[in-house]
């Protein structure tokens, strides 16, 4: 552990972003209890390793950027397999109905759940304030187009479970995400 | 535009409509106006988007999440400077060890004074008088040594016989000593030394028979018995040995 971050500067940082670190890593992990821990160990992660962010500007980035890699680092831990395969996902209903029903945020997460991490890290991120697509391709390093394609299908996916009927597997509501890693 | 393109573009269309630049924007744009289809999937879509948007970021975070979040802080922060505080206990504890060590080593080796030993110096007194001259002794000694007395000096005046340190070898030596004879000096002593140098432990080219030579008040002889590979090296005071010499007085008989 490196020298702490000044105080007031971090605890600044907590204040301006406790909530956004908290719903993404809820949409990352699908726990309340996870994103909970999640968000704490990514602050105390901030605070340790303060000096090297050498950009202030963008310490919203880098906070997403830590808890992300503390999510992977637990899931490699835990060795969680279960995911869908991508190639799997039905045609979506063209054309959508109009109007388009409301979102469920419960279920929403369920169908988060089932999507493999490199499909849901985008699509979350994506969905949050801020983030390009340069933004999200830096933050997992990835080729712009890379991730681009992979938001096109994980918004595919989502269609697809979320405007069609209500299935079996979306209505197990204790499950949690998965990431074939 | 065709359609084809407008559909691929509307998938990379976010609400704000900042990811497309302004020519692609415009294309689009001119494209749904005149396009019902792509028009009406444009306008599920972002309705879509906008759903899903405001789905997403409806997570309701436990109340006590902050008050968590610098209560963690807090204590990762104590511990960090407590790790660091018995770290530089460690250091300094360290430090500390190798200096006392180094202390000790060079106590031990480098500073340490030799050990004065007055049982040492009693016994050597001691063994000085068991050493005081008998005829018997000093033959048994010399014997013990491979080497022989010098026949012509006058053992009345041998005062202390033995081993010597001598340019780093032990070497048998003999001490004569006597009052002088002159009675304007008769409160002075005069002593002869004779060291009995071994051709073994010296070049015996500086072992050969020198002539009586004087400085200082010492004078020095180099003698060589006929049969033996030793010398007598002779140092006295004044510039005549005569008064060490034997002239029918001496107290007993010199090994042949």
């Amino acid at each position: 552990m490196g020298l702490p971050g000044n105080q007031r500067t971090v605890q600044r940082l907590v204040d301006d972003y406790y909530l956004a670190l908290y719903r993404y890593a809820y949409r990352l992990s699908g726990s309340a209890a996870a994103a909970d821990d999640l968000t704490q160990e990514a602050f105390c992660k901030a605070q340790a390793s303060y000096a090297q962010l050498r950009e202030p500007g963008r310490a919203k980035a880098w906070l997403f950027s830590i808890l992300r890699n503390a999510y992977l680092h637990r899931v490699r831990a835990e060795k969680q397999q279960r995911c869908v395969a991508l190639d799997d996902i039905g045609d979506v209903p063209e054309p959508l109905p109009e109007p388009l029903p409301e979102i469920d945020p419960e279920r929403l997460q369920l169908a988060l759940n089932d999507l493999p991490e490199v499909f849901r890290t985008p699509l979350i991120l994506y969905y949050f304030d801020d983030f390009s697509y340069r933004d999200i391709a830096e933050q997992m390093d990835l080729p712009l187009g890379t991730v681009m394609s992979r938001l096109a299908r994980a918004k595919a996916f989502l269609r697809g479970r979320l405007l069609q009927p209500e299935t079996p597997l979306a209505a197990d509501g204790q499950r949690r995400a998965t990431d074939g890693l | 535009m065709d359609c084809k393109t407008a559909r691929l573009l509307l998938d990379l269309l976010r609400p704000d409509g900042q990811e497309l630049d302004r020519d692609e924007a415009e294309a689009l744009e001119g494209h749904l106006a005149v396009c019902p289809d792509c028009s009406g999937v444009a306008r599920v879509a972002r309705q879509f988007d906008r759903q899903l948007g405001r789905a997403m970021c409806q997570v309701e975070a436990p109340p006590s999440l902050r008050a968590n979040i610098l209560s963690r802080m807090d204590t990762e922060r104590g511990s960090y400077y407590r790790r660091k505080a018995a770290w530089g206990t460690r250091v300094a504890v360290g430090l500390a060890a190798c200096l006392l060590l180094s202390l000790w080593l060079w106590n031990m080796h480098v500073g340490k004074k030799p050990y004065f030993n007055v049982a040492a110096l009693r016994d050597e007194l001691f063994e000085q008088q068991l050493l005081a001259p008998n005829q018997q002794k000093v033959d048994e000694f010399l014997a013990y040594h491979h080497v022989a007395a010098p026949s012509d000096f006058n053992y009345k005046y041998l005062v202390h016989y033995g081993t010597i340190d001598c340019q780093g070898k032990q070497v048998p030596f003999l001490l004569f000593t006597r009052p002088e004879q002159d009675p304007q000096h008769q409160e002075r002593n005069l002593s002869a030394r004779v060291y009995i140098v071994s051709d073994d432990q010296f070049d015996p080219r500086s072992l050969q028979p020198q002539e009586r030579t004087g400085t200082g008040g010492y004078s020095t002889e180099v003698r060589r018995p006929s049969d033996g590979n030793y010398a007598y090296v002779i140092i006295y005071t004044g510039e005549d040995p005569a008064p060490f010499l034997a002239n029918g007085s001496q107290q007993f008989q010199r090994p042949q």
